[in-house]
């Protein structure tokens, strides 16, 4: 017997069409709720005077390094955790004029962005409890970063002593590490850091960007630097 | 003329109870199926569970209009309906295929509680914390209480007016009658970037002096996504706010006679219980820092009755059709530990393990009868509807 097409061919994909065309249309209202909230942290004020202690956060299971700021933050506990070891130093900027400042968030106290599109460059600030590892561990990983082959300890030591070393306007001591010296290629990942030492916290300052922008943005960056004031 | 003749001589039934109509569909679910599983490498699981197996309709190549999963399965619920009307025959022989068949339904239907009723949403804690709601992974509200001046930095209880913040839009109204207040909504962003100081919308409240947003791009990982609007408050001082889903504290404003506090945040969900985290507990493999198991031993307070709990990673808390598992932890710079505990809502839990018992009986039944048969096949289904 022959098949033949009928009507009902029609009838499958229209049934669909209309089926999810009516139910796709239907827009919701925003929801009201009324609930009530209730939050109690019963060892606050322990944690808090424990934060008072430089030596609270010598015992470290995690990097002092801003890439855990990159950990996604939606994992609230972690973002708590995170914010729990950030030192709350007061400080103060001025932000250079060509860029724009972004809110901090997790261990980020500040964030600014270059408005220059063609060579951009990302500069943030980041406070920890301690002498955050030392000079030499922070200036490795940061060379690991951005792919720079580590030099052995004696020459690594040589490199640091050789950087600037300057003051902010509260007199902070300030070390500038400059890495584009062990690059050639103006598009190559690039880095300059600062860190700043203040009684029971170590302020650091870095800025990322290709070789190209982090050169043209050195000024900017030293000049945020030296702004970076605490509010006592 | 019995029932279900009359119901046979409708032709939209036999239409629905047309085994082409099922053919199709189970066809749209394979293709449906694999799609989404290969669309997930690239859109991430949240997107491709939402476009292929959650909507009703999606465009496929950007202007095909391609029934989604929720349409299929809707239409094969309805076949499947069809046929117990008008196609399945009801006899003792014919047990085993009836059984099986209100299996399936139980299965779609179970399938719908899920989807539509189930919430997941999680808690973090560090020892000593106590809470009374979870948090939802990527659905944001705008949430507004008093503010409580003298309140007790150690507990916080507020009574808090939420709304959804999933589709606003510009010129839209939200009314916090109850607080006496409306606001607009003049600009509003899935996803953005805030900017701190003066923006182009002038002076702006924000409680950390954030001025400006620009929109972004969204995310195919929702809870990298994190949404910003500027609301008008509609008082005859005629403020705007500013709302940043990545802010830690509220803004307070004044309106309606009173001063308020106003957040954009992930959805809070409330619980019945109060959870305080007591202890979390951490081991590794020996010689590792590698974790091996991890619990939370939690007090649990329901009507001033309090009880100790222990959740570990096979041990979940249930409690009415709530169910609390140890999902994961984190570890601060100074070593503190954070617990975060996943909460599942779902009253339909158990109807898919009732719904596989039922099939399962179905086809034992039906292979038992079969065997036993002496009389010769005869089909379980009225042919030439």
């Amino acid at each position: 017997m022959k098949y033949q097409l009928g009507s009902q061919w029609f009838f499958y994909p229209a049934c669909f069409l209309a089926v999810a065309t009516a139910m796709a249309g239907c827009e919701k209202e925003p929801l009201k709720r009324h609930y009530t909230e209730v939050f109690i942290d019963a060892q606050k004020q322990e944690r808090a005077n424990n934060d008072a202690d430089p030596h609270a956060s010598l015992q470290q299971m995690m990097p002092q390094d801003e890439i855990h700021a990159n950990l996604n933050m939606r994992d609230m506990g972690l973002q708590q955790g995170l914010d729990a070891s950030v030192v709350k130093t007061p400080l103060s900027w001025e932000t250079p004029k060509e860029w724009a400042e972004k809110t901090g968030s997790g261990m980020r106290l500040a964030t600014f962005v270059s408005l220059d599109e063609k060579h951009p460059v990302e500069t943030t600030i980041i406070s920890l409890g301690g002498e955050a590892g030392g000079d030499a561990a922070n200036v490795t990983r940061w060379m690991r970063q951005i792919q720079i082959e580590v030099p052995p300890a004696e020459e690594l030591e040589d490199f640091i002593s050789r950087q600037e070393r300057l003051t902010s306007v509260s007199n902070l001591p300030v070390l500038m590490v400059d890495l584009t010296s062990f690059q050639n290629q103006p598009d190559s990942p690039s880095m300059i850091a600062a860190i700043i030492e203040r009684e029971g916290a170590t302020i650091f300052v870095k800025m990322n960007g290709s070789r190209q922008a982090v050169l043209e943005n050195r000024g900017r960056f030293k000049a945020l630097v030296q702004s970076i004031k605490v509010n006592e | 003329m019995n029932l279900r003749q009359k119901l046979r001589g409708i032709k939209l039934i036999r239409s629905f109870a047309s085994i082409k109509l099922t053919v199709c569909c189970l066809l749209l679910l394979f293709i449906l199926t694999i799609w989404g599983t290969v669309a997930q490498v690239h859109s991430g699981l949240y997107l491709a569970q939402q476009r292929y197996f959650q909507s009703f309709l999606f465009l496929a190549l950007g202007f095909i209009p391609f029934p989604g999963g929720q349409s299929v399965m809707w239409l094969l619920f309805v076949n499947l309906i069809s046929v117990a009307l008008i196609r399945l025959v009801y006899k003792w022989r014919h047990a085993g295929i009836i059984i099986i068949h209100l299996g399936l339904l139980l299965f779609l239907f179970s399938g719908y509680i899920t989807l539509r009723w189930s919430k997941e949403s999680f808690i973090s804690l560090y020892n000593g914390q106590s809470t009374n709601v979870s948090t939802a992974y990527h659905d944001w509200e705008i949430s507004v209480w008093e503010k409580n001046a003298d309140g007790d930095p150690l507990k916080i209880t507020r009574e808090v007016t939420a709304m959804d913040a999933e589709g606003l839009h510009p010129g839209q109204g939200l009314g916090f009658d109850g607080s006496g207040f409306r606001l607009t909504v003049e600009e509003f962003y899935k996803n953005c970037d805030a900017y701190m100081g003066e923006g182009n919308q002038g002076d702006v409240l924000n409680a950390h002096g954030i001025g400006k947003l620009t929109p972004l791009a969204l995310d195919r990982e929702p809870e990298k996504n994190i949404p910003g609007g500027i609301f008008h408050i509609q008082t005859k001082k005629g403020d705007k706010i500013l709302l940043y889903g990545g802010e830690s504290k509220p803004t307070a404003f004044k309106a309606g006679g009173g001063e308020h506090e106003i957040m954009l945040r992930l959805k809070r969900y409330p619980l019945p219980i109060t959870l305080k985290l007591v202890e979390f507990m951490r081991e590794y493999h020996p010689g590792t820092d590698t974790a091996r198991s991890f619990k939370s031993r939690v007090s649990v307070e329901v009507k001033e009755a309090t009880r100790e709990k222990l959740i570990s990673m096979n041990n979940p808390l249930r409690y009415k059709d709530y169910t609390f598992y140890q999902a994961s932890f984190s570890v601060d710079n100074s070593g503190r530990e954070s617990s975060t505990i996943a909460v599942v809502k779902n009253a339909g839990r158990f109807l898919p393990y009732v719904s596989t018992f039922v099939t399962f009986s179905g086809l034992l039944i039906n292979f038992m009868i079969a065997l036993n048969s002496r009389k010769g096949y005869e089909p379980p289904f009225v042919e030439n509807v």
